[in-house]
């Protein structure tokens, strides 16, 4: 089910790879780098995608590795995750082994460098990696056939429902006749299923097996009766809300009990003569403080969960949010939980005591060396970076940069990327977490800021000009942003490296917009090409470059009406401008003011592009002109909210309301800045 | 008692008695000493000034990571994109060093393989005050724009024309049929550059005093000459390769001279 299997070291080696039958396609691995691992968004995605295929990783900080598995885009395959772990965890030891093997074992230290230097040959890692997938594979098959339904005279809700009719007389009578025309359908189907999962997992007992699949056969069952949605859902539309203490099954319970007692309902008391009781009963606010601590542990086991627990849970359905799911598991008993991870221990009993058996035995032979050489050691620094020590100076950098107008949610992907990418690292007992944590911060914003493709409009208009072909710019942007400003200081900044412009006044619904532009011309001296007001943009747009073709004009800068990004019909005019007429260069104006709706203008923009556009292959946004940057001080964060959430690079800066006021990108600058306290 | 007459007078600043001062001051000394031995630790890792470091550069998937470990390992390494940049000082393997005289099999050089992405390249001018040689590795068959704008960002690094640094251009994958040859690749690299000089004319932007001199992109040549890469200060060398076949001897020869 598989593809492909790989590991290889930051540097670029490859040191283990293990293709499957299949050819793979193109380099959907050297994508994941560039996309993901380069960037260090490995805070946001668990999974990238590339044409055909998906891909999940795993990274190793302390010694620079990377476990990447690709398989088919259409498979959902869940033992992934703790394939990816468990194998790290061997090939670690594996080469630790082949070490200790040696005669001088002293000469190697595993490092960096030991794997992308290949100072030690490692001899095949194939069979334990092969043994390994197949361990995973057995028993994720296993789970699946285990969970299979139950009859229903085995569940408890037919158990409750004939406890019930026993104890009213005349009424349960219709209710047999039901229940048992009932049984009798699934009495057919149950057998065979009975045998099979009897048969399949002969170690644990009945009883036990039993009453585990039961819970989560009636999980099942919940969740088939609600129509494919979770309890957390389906209470939420029985009006019961969040926070129900005990779960589905507790109070499917109490109803049944309470049916033959009819509850009154009490009537309200409105005046001060309450009982403690009472007013302990309606007082909500201790009901949502006791909900926010369970939804605070619940974060916390999550992240546990991540880390150290090896909870191999394959209940999960697809299609269901992660929050969904954790909701159940902590609504229900939490024997359950204690009885799935038994009986994965019980699974891998073998492999992870071996492994753990093995790395004690390395830990007590480092203790073995000499004093004097360990005392200097510890000194040089084996301190490693863990969750805790970074969580908190994390937590600090996040509230930094959102009070620098960065996006929260963009600080929040920053600093778990960050967290991934220290994680585990070695550092020396004299270098200051805080600093470390920094730099890597830092570089992250730089590689962030930095475009992918470096972009030099000087240049394409040169190579246009050979091609004897107008390059033309559109501007756009939402209202207010400073399109036609920027227009007339990227006309003036053109002209100064001696290129001849043309303005098109495609602006054709703003009042005076035309009249601004026929100013900047006249104080520039380049022609403006202009139609009145209320015509279609597109089509001037179109006799614009026409006439600029004509009249051998290197540029055109095209100035368009400001838009909503939520306003479907001017978005597809815009697109249709586009479409139309094909500009070399697409450039968004935003302010630098507006910070985080911003990122939100940029991103409708281009899907609005692409969506209203008839071809598959449009042209999309190609930069960004951040204007207004001079009224921030050093709330710099939009620019990196921007760039981020898009891709898209920041190509100028605006500074100001002169010609002049116009600089390039200084990623340098913006990230020092960011990070400035 | 000689000593102890000789060191009342020197240790007489000290407040407490004989002996205690004696003891104080050694292990002042003490704790310099290890202080000392500590910061040199620390400083360690700076390169040591006898190897001359060589950097290897190019856009993505030119081969940069395969020449670095061909130099080291003498075969085929299987790669990926580099996502950090690495550094080893060794000799060159001996496979490429036989017919040479046995001085130059036991040098050893620092090579830093650079990743290819543009994302990584801000840190690059970092090390460019330890550069003695630039290896620059082009894909003869995929040249794109970047590689031309990563040159010319070499070319116009301050602190590379002052050291007037040695550039070779190595067109590699040669192996490949489309593979261009030397001549052609020389006369497109004029063109391209000299079209990018246009570009980097210096009234393009204002200037702020506080502009980092380092990563600007200062115009090579002025436009009213024609541009030539013969003009420029540094020596920049063409040659052909395979990273894939270990056909590298030019590079080789580049390295030692």
């Amino acid at each position: 089910m598989l593809d492909k299997f790989l590991i290889f070291s930051f540097g670029g080696r490859v040191i283990f790879s293990h293709k499957f039958d299949c050819e793979i396609e193109g380099e959907p691995v050297n994508e994941l780098i560039s996309n993901i691992l380069i960037e260090d968004r490995t805070g946001s995605v668990k999974e990238y995608v590339h044409e055909n295929y998906k891909m999940k990783w795993q990274i190793e900080n302390e010694f620079e590795l990377v476990f990447v598995v690709v398989y088919q885009r259409m498979l959902q395959l869940f033992y992934l995750d703790k394939l990816l772990e468990l194998l790290q965890e061997n090939f670690l030891n594996f080469a630790r082994e082949q070490i200790n093997k040696l005669d001088n074992p002293n000469k190697f230290a595993l490092s960096p460098s030991f794997f992308s230097l290949n100072k030690l040959k490692l001899p095949d890692f194939r069979p334990h990696f092969l043994q390994i997938l197949e361990q995973v594979e057995e028993y994720d098959k296993r789970q699946k056939v285990a969970t299979k339904m139950r009859t229903f005279d085995k569940t408890d809700k037919y158990k409750n429902t004939v406890t019930a009719v026993k104890d009213k007389d005349g009424v349960g009578k219709k209710n047999k006749k039901k229940k048992n025309k009932n049984q009798n359908d699934q009495d057919e189907e149950s057998d065979s299923e009975e045998s099979n999962s009897e048969s399949n997992s002969p170690s644990l007992t009945k009883k036990k097996k039993i009453s585990k699949s039961a819970k989560r056969i009636k999980k099942l069952q919940e969740r088939q009766k609600s129509g494919g949605r979770s309890p957390k859902r389906n209470l939420r539309r029985r009006g019961r809300g969040r926070g129900g203490r005990g779960g589905r099954g507790s109070k499917s319970k109490k109803k049944i009990d309470e049916k033959p007692q009819k509850k009154i309902k009490k009537p309200m008391k409105w005046d001060n003569t309450l009982t403690k009781s009472e007013r302990r009963e309606l007082d909500q606010g201790e009901k949502l403080d006791q909900m926010q601590m369970k939804e605070i542990s619940k974060q916390n086991s999550q992240k546990l969960i991540g880390d150290k627990k090896l909870n191999l849970d394959f209940s999960a359905s697809e299609g269901e949010d992660d929050d969904d799911y954790w909701e159940l598991s902590n609504d229900e008993e939490e024997s359950i939980d204690e009885e799935e991870e038994e009986e994965e221990k019980e699974g891998f009993k073998v492999n992870l005591d071996s492994l753990k058996k093995k790395k004690k035995s390395n830990e007590t032979k480092k203790k073995k060396k000499g004093k004097v050489a360990n005392f200097f050691k510890g000194l040089k620094g084996n301190k490693e970076l863990d969750e805790e020590t970074l969580e908190p100076i994390l937590e600090k950098f996040r509230d930094h940069l959102i009070s620098r107008n960065v996006d929260s949610e963009i600080a929040q992907k920053i600093s778990d990327s960050v967290l991934l990418g220290l994680k585990g690292k070695q550092i020396g007992t004299f270098q200051r977490v805080v600093k470390i944590v920094r730099e890597k911060i830092e570089e992250v914003l730089i590689k962030i800021l930095t475009p992918k493709r470096v972009v030099n409009i000087l240049r394409d208009i040169g190579i246009s000009k050979k091609k004897k072909e107008p390059y033309s710019i559109v501007f756009v942007g939402v209202n207010g942003t400073g399109k036609s400003t920027s227009l007339a200081k990227t006309c003036y900044w053109l002209l100064q490296n001696n290129f001849t412009v043309l303005i098109a006044a495609c602006d054709t619904f703003r009042s005076g917009a035309v009249d601004q532009l026929r100013v900047h011309s006249n104080v520039l001296g380049v022609p403006l090409f202009e139609w009145g007001y209320g015509k279609p943009p597109a089509n001037i747009a179109q006799k614009a470059i026409a006439h600029a073709k004509s009249n051998n004009i290197d540029v055109v800068l095209i100035d368009t009406a400001g838009r909503m990004q939520d306003n479907e019909l001017q978005m597809r005019a815009l697109a249709n401008l586009i479409e139309l007429n094909k500009p070399n260069f697409v450039a968004f104006v935003g302010e630098a003011l507006v910070g985080n709706i911003g990122k939100d203008q940029l991103i409708k923009f281009n899907q609005g592009i692409s969506d209203y556009s008839k071809t598959n292959k449009t042209q999309l946004i190609n930069g960004i002109f951040l204007t207004k940057f001079d009224t921030i001080d050093d709330k710099v964060g939009a620019a990196l909210s921007m760039t981020y959430s898009s891709g898209i690079p920041i190509v100028f800066l605006g500074v100001g309301q002169q010609y002049v006021d116009l600089k390039k990108m200084d990623v340098k600058m913006i990230s020092k800045t960011l990070i400035k306290n | 008692m000689r000593t102890k007459e000789t060191l009342e007078p020197i240790l007489s600043f000290l407040p407490f008695s004989l002996w205690a001062n004696v003891s104080i001051l050694f292990a002042g000394v003490l704790v310099v000493c290890l202080l000392i031995y500590l910061i040199i630790k620390l400083f360690g890792r700076m390169k040591k000034s006898g190897e001359p470091s060589i950097l290897i550069v190019g856009s993505m998937n030119t081969g940069k990571s395969c020449l670095f470990y061909q130099l080291n390992e003498g075969e085929f390494v299987e790669t990926q994109r580099s996502m950090k940049e690495q550094e080893a000082t060794f000799a060159i393997h001996e496979k490429f060093l036989k017919d040479k005289d046995p001085k130059a099999q036991k040098k050893k050089y620092h090579f830093i393989d650079w990743p290819g992405s543009p994302s990584l390249r801000l840190r690059l001018s970092d090390f460019y005050p330890i550069t003695e040689k630039i290896v620059f590795v082009v894909d003869g068959t995929e040249l794109d724009d970047d590689t031309f704008e990563l040159f010319y960002k070499l070319l116009s690094a301050q602190k590379l024309k002052e050291k007037k640094i040695p550039f070779l251009v190595v067109l590699n994958k040669s192996d490949l049929i489309d593979s261009p040859d030397v001549k052609p690749m020389e006369k497109l690299f004029n063109r391209e550059l000299s079209q990018l000089n246009k570009t980097y004319a210096s009234t393009s932007f204002t200037k702020e005093q506080e502009d980092e001199t380092e990563n600007e992109i200062t115009q090579l040549l002025d436009e009213s000459e024609e541009f030539s890469l013969e003009k420029l200060q540094n020596t920049i060398s063409f040659v052909k390769s395979s990273t894939k076949n270990g056909q590298i001897d030019e590079i080789i020869d580049f390295i030692l001279n």
